[in-house]
């Protein structure tokens, strides 16, 4: 607030009407500073003052989303010198309130201005959004708003189909349990590669489930890629029974009329699986076994899904 | 617990056998009379990767207080957060400037947890329904705060908070044309809706339009075309539901797409028309955290206790589009809440070691109330429904199969507008009967109303 004179505006005061609940004792400098930006809200001025008041308020309370808002509108006016410093401001916001609703919206907004205005366009640097979204997951691997943003980047800017699966790999590599680095991958593929809609290619599928299970293996309890398994065969119309026997290594309950065999269950999501297909064959006594192994054993705490799944069978 | 031996080979066989011995001295522990016990996965990898080691900790701590917990512990501590809730409607020191774009929300997860507990908040009537009124936008809708820009997150809390604080005099008050083009203004062709003009777009744009629109009465064919279709195009491969196509499945726009779809239908008619219920029901299932027993909101993510209600929520809905009841573990989730989600000093949390607040505090106790009551849905009544009018078929008892410690049962909520039952209910009827003397013309046409002013005040 020091930098601009702002002595020509009628400051609007706060107020939470005649009988406040909950009334937040702003420190002087949010109070004053409100109190200007509503003012010149008021006023609709769109300008440098108005745009350096945002940033002193966003600093202070990055979720304040009417101010993000009114930037917009400023920055559109300010045009194309503003525009370009705008990510590098917004940059710093995202490294320190890396879960706030506004940040990303606001960088699409920016970049889709950009893109719009031709003597700009070539400024646009996906490479330092794509090296911004690495720092953050570096730091939060699931951060849910920064892989959102980077499907939006995939999709707005068209990225390289092997830089991304080499990525998702990296990550899966660094944390075979990040289940949003599964997310981002059944995303990348299911729109390129295994798109059901083009004639795909069946050596890239042998080749997905043979990286499905080499991950699989590392730890087999880990949900994440038997429901990208499940997710990619029903994607592209394969059956799951195909897959049988690779199920074995990690569930194995034996087969039908074999009563006593011990079971090898190193996975009760490989069981669920195959309770899935057993029943999908009308192997009523075999679902029954591998449906009472979860509920009893293996997964206790859903015993009443189970025993839902149970009530299900033909 | 049946005595088969897992295989031993290719993992870590001391490792199983500690959890396996963990699991049987827990089914030992009794920390009530209702026998509640924690339950564990005997498989346990040996890998170790940053999801593991936090998992682990989690586990840990959990196990410890669960353990630890004597029966005359394992009990609401009512008071504590009846004053916890209480102290946040009066002045807040100045970090609370996070929440100045919030203040609905404030207000809403504060008089709902109250309300929650079975606190009488006739007292709050006034001054909250002034403090909700003074923040209505010109423009319909409401804003976070004074002089903010009308938005559906703080419309939706706002709408919710005068339902439960305020009268038909203040319900009066809402100016519910403008209310209705406002959300007209954020709908989007393909169904879904934005949060504010030019926000950003998501399922939690479309339950909060819904809700809101459910709950004034004013939903129309318009608002409501292609909006199922949407909401279907949000479930994952997981089974789970995301925040926009595409994105990963999350417990908080798993509630945000099923409670829309229930305001728009009766569940048992429009889950199965368009999501793969199976395939929700598992991925909902597989939400509960074990031994912990509370939900976590995604895939390998740890339990948090606003999860009860985020995840929880869903149960109701669920169990009435399948027609079963006990899909989940509700006394495991009742054990959660009560032995790790309660600060000593008042209000809930998400788990051991974190801070509550005033959003954990209400969705936790929402998420008990969830474990403590059986709902039901009534299907002949919604054969001849008026649209709109799918959000009050719920009716709801106290379930007897749940061991409830004396003293911590809370109050019962209708599932889709998570306020507590009747209270939703009332401020429809009001708009209904209103709306029978006096309809309002929800007509766009003849008004091109100056939109560009939208952004200023």
């Amino acid at each position: 607030m020091e930098k601009h004179d702002y002595s020509d505006l009628t400051i609007i005061p706060h107020s939470d009407g005649p009988t406040p609940l909950a009334p937040i004792l702003y420190s002087e400098n949010y109070s004053k500073a409100m109190g200007i930006l509503r003012a010149l809200m008021a006023n609709q001025e769109l300008s440098e003052r108005a745009l350096d008041l945002t940033t002193e308020i966003i600093d202070q309370n990055p979720a304040h989303y009417t101010v993000w808002a009114y930037r917009v509108n400023i920055i559109q006016e300010l045009g194309v010198d503003f525009l370009i410093n705008e990510l590098e401001w917004v940059d710093s916001i995202a490294m320190e309130a890396t879960k706030n609703y506004q940040i990303w919206p606001h960088r699409q907004i920016i970049l889709n201005m950009m893109s719009s205005i031709p003597e700009i366009k070539d400024k646009i640097d996906v490479g330092a959004e794509l090296a911004l979204v690495d720092t953050l997951l570096e730091d939060d691997n699931k951060n849910y708003h920064v892989w959102s943003y980077r499907q939006w980047l995939f999709n707005r800017f068209d990225l390289s189909f092997s830089r991304e699966d080499t990525f998702t790999r990296y990550m899966i590599d660094l944390d075979v349990r990040n289940n949003s680095a599964w997310n981002y991958r059944f995303f990348l593929l299911s729109a390129t590669v295994l798109k059901p809609s083009s004639v795909f290619d069946l050596d890239i599928l042998a080749e997905e489930l043979d990286y499905i299970f080499a991950n699989i293996e590392k730890a087999p309890q880990n949900q994440s890629p038997w429901s990208y398994l499940e997710g990619v065969m029903k994607h592209v119309g394969q059956n799951l029974s195909d897959l049988e026997d690779r199920f074995t290594r990690f569930a194995n309950i034996g087969s039908e009329g074999e009563s006593d065999v011990e079971p090898l269950v190193r996975s009760s999501h490989a069981l669920n699986i195959l309770a899935k297909i057993y029943a999908s064959k009308g192997q009523k006594t075999l679902a029954i076994k591998a449906l009472d192994l979860l509920a009893n054993t293996y997964d206790p705490i859903r015993e009443g899904y189970w025993a839902y799944r149970k009530s299900q069978l033909a | 617990m049946t005595s088969n031996s897992p295989p031993v080979e290719s993992f870590n066989l001391l490792k199983m056998l500690k959890a396996r011995a963990d699991s049987q001295r827990a089914h030992r522990t009794m920390y009530h009379s209702g026998e509640i016990a924690f339950k564990s996965c005997p498989i346990v990898d040996t890998l170790v990767t940053e999801t593991s080691r936090a998992q682990a900790e989690t586990e840990t701590k959990t196990r410890d207080r669960l353990e630890k917990v004597t029966a005359a512990q394992f009990s609401l501590d009512r008071e504590k957060h009846i004053a916890y809730l209480r102290d946040h409607l009066s002045e807040l020191p100045a970090p609370y400037v996070r929440l100045d774009a919030s203040k609905p929300w404030l207000l809403y997860w504060v008089i709902n947890g109250l309300s929650l507990l079975g606190e009488d908040i006739s007292e709050l009537k006034y001054p909250a329904a002034e403090t909700l009124l003074s923040y209505q936008s010109p423009s319909g809708g409401f804003g976070g705060g004074f002089c903010q820009i009308t938005h559906l997150a703080p419309t939706y809390a706002a709408v919710n908070t005068l339902a439960l604080a305020g009268d038909e005099l203040m319900w009066s008050r809402i100016d519910r044309v403008k209310a209705y083009k406002h959300l007209m203004s954020l709908k989007q062709q393909d169904g879904s809706f934005s949060m504010h003009k030019g926000g950003e777009i998501d399922s939690r744009a479309v339950y909060t339009a819904l809700a809101t629109a459910s709950l004034l009465n004013i939903m129309t064919p318009e608002l409501i075309h292609n909006t199922a279709q949407w909401l279907s195009s949000c479930q994952t491969f997981e089974g789970g539901f995301s925040e926009s196509p595409g994105r990963e499945a999350h417990g908080g726009y798993a509630f945000c797409v099923l409670a829309a779809l229930c305001l728009l239908g009766a569940p048992r008619e429009i889950l199965p028309q368009y999501i793969d219920l199976e395939k929700a029901v598992e991925w909902l299932s597989l939400r509960q955290c074990q031994p912990e027993g509370g939900f976590s909101g995604r895939t390998n993510k740890l339990v948090d206790g606003c999860y009860s209600h985020w995840v929880g929520g869903c149960w109701p809905l669920i169990e009435a589009a399948v027609g079963a009841d006990n899909l989940f573990d509700k006394e495991a989730l009742q054990a959660y809440i009560l032995a790790c989600c309660q600060q000593k000093s008042g209000g809930l949390r998400d788990k051991i070691g974190l801070n509550p607040d005033t959003y954990h505090t209400n969705y936790v106790l929402a998420g008990l109330s969830c474990a403590q009551h059986k709902y039901e849905f009534d299907n002949e009544e919604a054969k001849g429904i008026a649209l709109g009018g799918f959000g009050f078929l719920w009716s709801t008892e106290l379930d007897q199969s749940i061991n409830i410690p004396i003293g911590s049962q809370v109050e019962a909520l209708n599932p889709v507008h998570v306020l507590p039952v009747g209270i939703a209910e009332n401020m429809r009827a009001f708009f209904v009967t209103m709306d029978q003397y006096i309809p309002i013309d929800l007509s766009l046409e003849d008004e091109n109303e100056n939109h560009d002013d939208e952004n200023l005040v």
